[in-house]
């Protein structure tokens, strides 16, 4: 019933102004330039969203916990006598390049349409949901996500927490327990407090750019990582987006050779909310 | 033949005293965790405080205008009113009172009102939007889902609180105001709904793939256009219904 109605609803859905009139579309802009692979979003990602920590063998037996991971790639550069004198030195370049990878909040998801029971879903501020309390573990969503951003409870993590360490959980989100898929939700519960202040401040309708910060934004010492609203114009993600003509709702970048922007396996038509900004080296120097 | 008959027959009546007896069950199923004969360290007379007295239920928990939680209140807070009235001071209660806060502990109260820890519930916004914004009487805003908290001693959970309960409210305000208009009694004093609509009969909403005509999943900007047809003073004072699961759940 649920699918026969799902398929029903899909292409209503899909269209590309469906959310146009909502006020909210959160984006993330993170510069590779700028990202020294040092981990301290993925700590604050822990911390911020009671994230187990696992260990070597359950991460090496596919068990592994990080909403947020660094993905780590070697590209040697060309070799050049400036390159070559390096080598010398106690730490050669070797081109390493790092990627932070979580959640890339897909607007055309295809982790959503496989739930059998609508857990994960697509809201009206275009993140990608997941209600702990509606899934049922079928992990068929963890094998359709082509990013592999999404993480399941095999076990009760929590219960390995010793006694003083359960004070520090963040009591703003639930701590999943076993059979529940989990991933990166941007925060979500820090913008719903956002929005919350906002409706104080008596403009619910506006979040103020700055006064909203995922964790892994607030932890990154070089500032790599930009969070806000894509349908705000004047907000620093939007402006990083059209400088870097990034656009969603579009599979295929119209773009100049100079920029840098680019959506992580875009061909696959995932309409992504994540912008990376492509790390350039100057071999020359 | 005969025998297999009699089964049948006793099978049906077996199946027709399992039915009644569960009908007959099922409205105290509300009270399924009520943990309202739960010792408490105090027997706090709510009765004496809010309903003889009349003090504002935000005197004590402070919390509920600001914050998601309405919070309990410290041990000085009680102290700060018993030091000066000594007519009461001999009274048992009040001097197990005394006795915490010269051992400067605070009181274990054990915690009526407990939702799941997915469900995200603000005291705050309702309590902004009811008692300040519509300007209605605290203890009947209070009590639409604390029960007529005047008439109890300890707080007990007369109220379902659960999702078809939060609903009750939130599908029957969606695109109308009541305004103006008195509340009835039975919504904040009725044991079961915070309306007059059984909760047994709410439906419960679907995300938006799967049902994009319910009222909760229905689109902000939908929302905007079924209200925007109200006149301004009544569409100042609408219940923003949540139309999204994640506006409730963590």
């Amino acid at each position: 019933m649920a699918l026969k109605r799902m398929l029903e609803n899909w292409s209503r859905l899909r269209q590309q102004d469906y959310y146009a009139e909502e006020p909210y579309m959160w984006g993330m802009a993170i510069d590779l330039n700028k990202c020294i692979g040092c981990g301290a979003c993925v700590t604050a990602c822990y911390a911020e969203n009671n994230l187990p920590v696992v260990g070597k063998e359950r991460c090496g037996s596919g068990h592994s916990m990080h909403w947020m991971r660094i993905e780590r790639y070697w590209t040697e550069p060309e070799g050049t006598p400036e390159i070559e004198q390096e080598e010398a030195s106690d730490f050669p370049e070797r081109g390493a390049h790092y990627l932070p990878m979580m959640c890339q909040q897909c607007n055309h998801a295809p982790c959503e349409p496989v739930c059998p029971v609508a857990a994960t879903y697509h809201s009206p501020d275009g993140l990608n949901t997941q209600v702990y309390n509606r899934c049922v573990g079928s992990r068929y969503c963890a094998n359709n996500c082509p990013y592999k951003v999404r993480y399941f409870n095999f076990f009760e993590f929590w219960k390995d927490l010793p006694h003083p360490l359960e004070m520090q959980l963040n009591p703003d989100l639930s701590v999943r327990d076993k059979g529940v898929m989990e991933k990166c939700t941007f925060c979500v519960q820090r913008i719903r407090a956002a929005k919350d202040a906002a409706e104080d401040a008596g403009h619910p309708e506006h979040v103020e750019d700055g006064t909203l910060m995922t964790a892994c934004q607030q932890g990154c010492p070089t500032q790599a990582i930009v969070f806000g609203n894509l349908k705000d114009p004047e907000s620093k993600v939007k402006k990083s987006w059209a400088s870097h003509q990034v656009e969603l709702d579009r599979y295929e970048q119209d773009k100049s050779e100079d920029v840098r922007g680019y959506r992580v396996l875009e061909e696959l038509n995932t309409e992504s909310c994540v912008m990376y900004l492509d790390r350039v080296r100057d071999t020359e120097a | 033949m005969r025998q297999g008959i009699s089964a049948t027959w006793s099978f049906r009546l077996a199946w027709t005293v399992l039915v009644f007896a569960a009908g007959c069950l099922l409205p105290f199923g509300a009270w399924a965790d009520d943990v309202s004969n739960a010792p408490q360290p105090i027997e706090f007379p709510h009765d004496r405080h809010a309903g003889k007295f009349g003090i504002n239920c935000m005197y004590c928990h402070t919390y509920a205008r600001r914050s998601i939680v309405a919070g309990i209140p410290p041990v000085a807070k009680c102290i700060g009113c018993h030091q000066h009235l000594p007519s009461v001071r001999d009274k048992p209660r009040i001097q197990k009172l005394f006795t915490y806060w010269e051992q400067k502990k605070p009181i274990p109260w054990l915690k009526v009102h407990d939702l799941p820890d997915f469900v995200y519930f603000s005291h705050k916004r309702h309590v902004q939007r009811f008692i300040f914004k519509d300007g209605r009487p605290t203890q009947q805003v209070c009590a639409m889902c604390h029960g007529d908290v005047k008439t109890f001693t300890v707080g007990r959970k007369v109220k379902a609180l659960t999702m078809g309960f939060c609903l009750s409210c939130h599908t029957q305000f969606q695109g109308e105001s009541d305004i103006g208009k008195p509340m009835p009694a039975e919504r904040w004093m009725s044991p079961v709904a915070a309306t007059d609509k059984p909760v047994m009969k709410v439906e419960f909403p679907q995300p938006a793939v799967l049902d994009p005509e319910h009222p909760v999943t229905m689109k902000a900007a939908e929302v905007k256009k079924l209200t925007d047809r109200l006149p301004a003073e009544v569409r100042d004072h609408l219940v923003h219904a949540p139309h999204d699961c994640w506006q409730c759940h963590k």
